[in-house]
């Protein structure tokens, strides 16, 4: 790929990687131009394409003219406390509470719907609580995972990340519920942590010890990459 | 906005391709070339280097930026918003500021030769 020690370095360097790809994107098509004109000048392939690449200028020098335009680095590198530790506990539970009560009211309103769409009210309701564990499950790794991945694709250390994903494990979105009509129906919601000193806690609350366990997984392969790197 | 320094080159590649753009949209190579041949050949830079610039004055408001394709090549063409034309008279007005400067200074070396 043209230009990938450039794209490493700006990456490493903080910038945007949106930034990183347009730039690479418009040097490319820039050497297009400049090779065309080399060979217009009567040089042929490899020559050609060489004195292209020396016009474009080097590495070091293309580098640095982005590294010092202001406004180019990414968020998580202005602001790697409120990407990382302020923002995902709060996106987490919104999300999660919106998806949550999306699938809790597919099964309160099972009769409801039923009414209306031949489904049977026991699959809408069985659907419904195996979405909501699955949601009650998945919030956590999910996030944790899309910290990960965020923190590699720009290059940061593991710390940030790693941080973030200690908070939304010591402060876990947790979503509960109950069916039922009128006032004795209700959805609930906390920030919580469990420990489990006996089995019959990590039975009981076996949903978010999945959830725990598989939010270490970002966590260890981001270590990984970043140690390979 | 673009920041300035106390550098004595300090936005004097903005001043050329504001200009530049002043009159017409252009893509990065055409905006390059055209500096070289109007200050024939006397800046020179990498030429990939406009890129970062373009990019910053775009985030700053003073450029926007389109991709077109024209005989079968896609580019991003940038035009001058009005925001440019603020801060190219804003930079026209500190060159000339500037260049009267150094004019007076050199007329006054002269003299003391």
């Amino acid at each position: 790929m043209p230009f990938e020690t450039l794209a490493e370095t700006l990456l490493k360097g903080g910038i945007a990687p949106r930034h990183v790809r347009r730039y690479v994107r418009e040097l490319d098509e820039h050497l297009v131009d400049l090779t065309a004109q080399q060979r217009a000048s009567g040089y042929d392939g490899e020559d050609a394409a060489l004195r292209a690449r020396a016009r474009l200028g080097d590495d070091a020098d293309l580098a640095q003219a982005m590294l010092e335009q202001p406004g180019m680095r990414s968020w998580a590198t202005r602001l790697p406390w409120l990407v990382f530790l302020l923002l995902p506990p709060v996106v987490t539970a919104v999300i999660g509470l919106a998806l949550y009560a999306a699938v809790y009211f597919i099964g309160n309103g099972a009769a409801k719907i039923n009414a209306v769409v031949p489904v049977p009210q026991n699959m809408l309701i069985g659907f419904s609580v195996m979405a909501m564990t699955a949601i009650g499950v998945l919030a956590v790794p999910v996030a944790a995972a899309l910290l990960a991945l965020l923190a590699d694709r720009q290059r940061l250390k593991p710390l940030w990340p790693l941080l973030g994903i200690a908070l939304l494990l010591l402060a876990t979105p947790m979503f509960g519920y109950k069916f039922g009509h009128h006032h004795s129906g209700y959805l609930s919601f906390n920030y919580g942590l469990v420990i489990a000193t006996k089995w019959s806690v990590v039975v009981r609350h076996w949903p978010l010890m999945l959830s725990h366990l598989l939010a270490l997984l970002p966590a260890s392969w981001l270590i990984l990459r970043r140690k390979a790197a | 906005m673009a920041t300035e320094n106390n550098s004595l080159s300090a936005g004097v590649p903005e001043l050329m391709i504001l200009r530049l753009l002043q009159d017409q949209e252009m893509y990065g190579y055409e905006i390059v070339q055209a500096i070289a041949m109007r200050t024939s050949q006397a800046v020179a830079p990498g030429e990939g280097v406009v890129y970062p610039v373009l990019h910053g004055l775009e985030k700053s408001g003073a450029l926007k930026s389109r991709r077109r394709t024209v005989k079968g090549r896609s580019r991003v063409y940038y035009t001058l918003t009005a925001k440019g034309a603020k801060r190219l008279n804003h930079l026209v007005t500190n060159w000339n500021t500037l260049n009267a400067a150094v004019q007076a200074m050199m007329a006054g070396s002269a003299h003391a030769v």
